[in-house]
């Protein structure tokens, strides 16, 4: 069975009147990649600022490789990597610097230092821009140095909070590939954000939170399992009558139907052939449609109908 | 770790062109500026002896023969600066008026209420005057003269009122004061240049812009400062070998920026300090520590907000450079009659104290003690420091 590498148990961290984080608790297994989600505010960073004992809280616990987790707890902070929303370099220092000198923090021995920063710098492919200064790179190789920065001294557990944010697809791909690669050879990883696609791609364990409190947990598919949506079929329509709208809803696993600006979307529990249902209905009715195809639903669509509310703000 | 955290904290410090270039900008700017206005006051300046009619009566020497302490005041060379005549009023106005050159006084020194000490230049003609010829030497000699006498007797009176117990020890005090300026330790430096002041006043000026940079330690290393200082916070580092390490980069550094702007002033500008130009060069880099210390210690308070913090530096700066007489010049000496303590704690008096201690007196018991108040305030700034962040919890970041 897997160790626990982080555990938190009730953990309540106020600011004044707001609670930021009630009762949360939560638990994270060796070689997990964990997905913390939720939508901006939700208290993703406030969670990991009290994991690395950088917040006070007001009451709970926190535990890092089975031992209390306390600011004075060098031994464990060596082996925590972070690597933050914020790009925290120095532009004064080139790419090789910046990389040897936040790895100087943690590596002692200037030899298994030098090798350490040649791997990660490679891990990023970065190493041919390791003269440069952060000012000279693009917005996604800045963020691929502050990963490298993150990780050089080789951590047991890396905390990746929201690192995509504001980057090139491109480069977004690069970084989650880099993660994969990470927890492949045996980091554990917490990695937070609101973009639910990069959880569903990245997470083997989820744990949706809103207003400071978990809403759900556990696996990609046993949180889908959660929710009454198994299938969204969407048809593009010119023209629909509302008695057709109302047989449609008969249709056998149909719970729920909504036609707006030409688009039907009929929501499905259970079944395994809803879109051939609804195309059958919609010939023998001779409606004209352009389009007909199946969505399986998201972790937005979890989020949805837990809370009532969009994950993601629309951008 | 630590050499890690120097070599990088150094080489961050050198490549910052912004901080590092105002800094030098100006020390040479403003040198260069103040040695254009001063630059023909400078030469002239060099063993000029001013006739002076002193008025003297029976109240004058109560604290000490004035008239004979005003005639030993001379240049390093032996030169009198003094040509003194004692005379009555009267005949001192005449003297004043005189149109002869060999026998006319550049001013009078009226020593008769020791409360309330005169100096009538020519081209004033009453007895209130003080303003004299704007531009002429001899006026900015005589000037530094009597301002040096008004602060022994503003002393004197003021302790007589206030603090009658302290007479004694006061008097001992000027005693030796006015022993050294006998035995030509004395004024011999400040009457040669009387502009070197605006020189030290800009070294000052110097060490205290230091104190950003020790700011800038405490912004890199702490979690709710910056984003560097949250990455520093979460790695295995001890805080205190950080911020110590930090520290000694940026001292580094910020010596080695003032020190080129003293060497412009002393080798480029061949500003005379009037003083052991080594004792300059190390009460300017002591200086410099003190105000990064200073830097340091304020931005501790991360409660506050950093504009506030920024503003408290600067009124630290431009009400400390003020009280310490940058501005006004017997300002130290009023804060010393009402209330000596913030002298003792206010970095730019300490440091104006020093470079006051060398020039007037040079390198003796004064300027040890001057010194011996940087080393201590710097000592007091960083270790607080250190302390106020090793106790430090963030509720928020």
């Amino acid at each position: 069975m897997s160790k626990t590498v982080v555990e938190i148990n009730n953990l309540v961290k106020r600011y004044k009147e707001l609670i930021a984080l009630d009762n949360f608790s939560m638990s994270i297994k060796e070689g997990e990649v964990f997905g913390l989600l939720g939508p901006n505010g939700s208290g993703k960073t406030t969670t990991i600022n009290c994991l690395l004992s950088l917040l006070s809280y007001d009451k709970g616990e926190i535990k890092i490789f089975g031992e209390k987790m306390e600011p004075k707890r060098r031994d464990i902070k060596s082996r925590i990597g972070v690597v933050s929303q914020n790009v925290a370099v120095f532009d004064e220092l080139t790419v090789y610097e910046n990389v040897d000198y936040f790895c100087g923090l943690y590596i002692k021995d200037k030899k298994t230092r030098k090798q350490y920063v040649e791997e990660a710098l490679e891990f990023v492919s970065l190493t041919e821009f390791r003269k440069f200064f952060p000012k000279k790179l693009s917005g996604g190789l800045l963020r691929r140095l502050n990963i490298a920065c993150g990780i050089a001294h080789k951590p047991e557990l890396i905390i990746f909070d929201e690192p995509t944010v504001a980057v090139d697809p491109q480069s977004r791909n690069k970084i989650l590939e880099g993660i994969e690669c990470l927890n492949k050879k045996g980091a554990t990883i917490i990695y937070t954000s609101h973009y639910m696609e990069e959880v569903e791609q990245l997470c083997n364990h989820i744990l949706i939170m809103d207003k400071g409190k978990k809403i759900a947990e556990g696996s990609l598919s046993e949180l889908k399992g959660m929710i009454k949506n198994t299938e969204s079929v969407v048809v593009n329509i010119r023209h629909l009558k509302d008695e057709n709208i109302e047989e449609i809803k008969k249709l056998h696993h149909v719970y729920d139907v909504k036609y707006m600006n030409n688009i039907l979307t009929i929501k499905c529990s259970g079944g395994k052939h809803n879109i051939t249902h609804v195309a059958e209905y919609l010939k023998n009715e001779n409606i004209d449609y352009d389009r007909i195809y199946s969505e399986i639903p998201t972790l937005n669509d979890v989020f949805l109908e837990i809370t009532g509310k969009q994950l993601r703000d629309k951008e | 770790m630590f050499l890690n955290i120097f070599i990088n904290r150094l080489k961050i410090n050198i490549r910052d062109k912004q901080a590092i270039g105002w800094s030098l900008l100006f020390s040479l700017a403003l040198g260069t500026l103040f040695y254009c206005a001063f630059e023909s006051i400078y030469k002239n300046a060099v063993n000029t002896v001013v006739r002076t009619a002193v008025v003297l009566n029976a109240e004058s020497n109560t604290f000490g023969d004035m008239g004979e302490i005003l005639k030993t005041i001379q240049y390093d060379d032996g030169t009198k600066i003094l040509d003194i005549v004692e005379t009555d009023y009267e005949n001192a106005l005449l003297l004043l008026e005189n149109e002869d050159e060999e026998r006319a006084v550049k001013g009078i020194i009226d020593l008769r209420n020791i409360e309330d000490i005169r100096l009538v230049l020519s081209g004033t003609k009453n007895e209130n005057g003080e303003i004299g010829n704007a531009g002429e030497i001899e006026d900015s000699i005589l000037s530094s003269i009597v301002g040096v006498f008004r602060q022994y007797s503003l002393m004197i009176s003021e302790t007589i009122k206030n603090n009658p117990e302290r007479l004694g020890e006061v008097l001992k005090s000027l005693e030796r004061k006015t022993t050294e300026l006998i035995a030509n330790k004395s004024i011999s430096g400040g009457n040669k240049d009387p502009y070197v002041t605006y020189f030290y006043s800009l070294i000052t000026m110097m060490a205290m812009m230091a104190m950003m940079s020790g700011a800038a330690v405490v912004e890199s290393g702490q979690a709710d400062q910056s984003p560097q200082g949250a990455r520093t916070e979460v790695s295995a580092v001890n805080k205190a070998v950080y911020e110590i390490a930090g520290l000694l980069a940026v001292c580094v550094v910020q010596v080695s920026v003032t020190m080129i702007g003293l060497c412009y002033l002393v080798f480029g500008l061949k500003i005379n300090f009037g003083a052991d130009v080594t004792y300059v060069f190390l009460t300017a880099a002591l200086a410099t520590i003190l105000g990064i210390s200073l830097g340091f210690f304020v931005y501790q308070f991360s409660n506050i907000s950093k504009k506030a913090r920024e503003n408290i530096l600067m009124a630290i700066v431009v009400g400390g450079g003020f009280l310490s007489g940058l501005m006004i010049p017997n300002m130290r000496t009023i804060v010393e009659m009402k209330c000596p303590i913030i002298n003792r704690i206010n970095p730019s008096a300490v440091i104006t104290d020093a470079f006051y201690a060398l020039n007037m007196y040079g390198v003796g018991e004064r300027y040890y003690k001057a010194m011996i108040y940087i080393v201590g305030l710097t000592v007091v700034f960083i270790s607080s420091g250190l302390i106020l962040s090793r106790r430090k919890r963030y509720a928020s970041l």
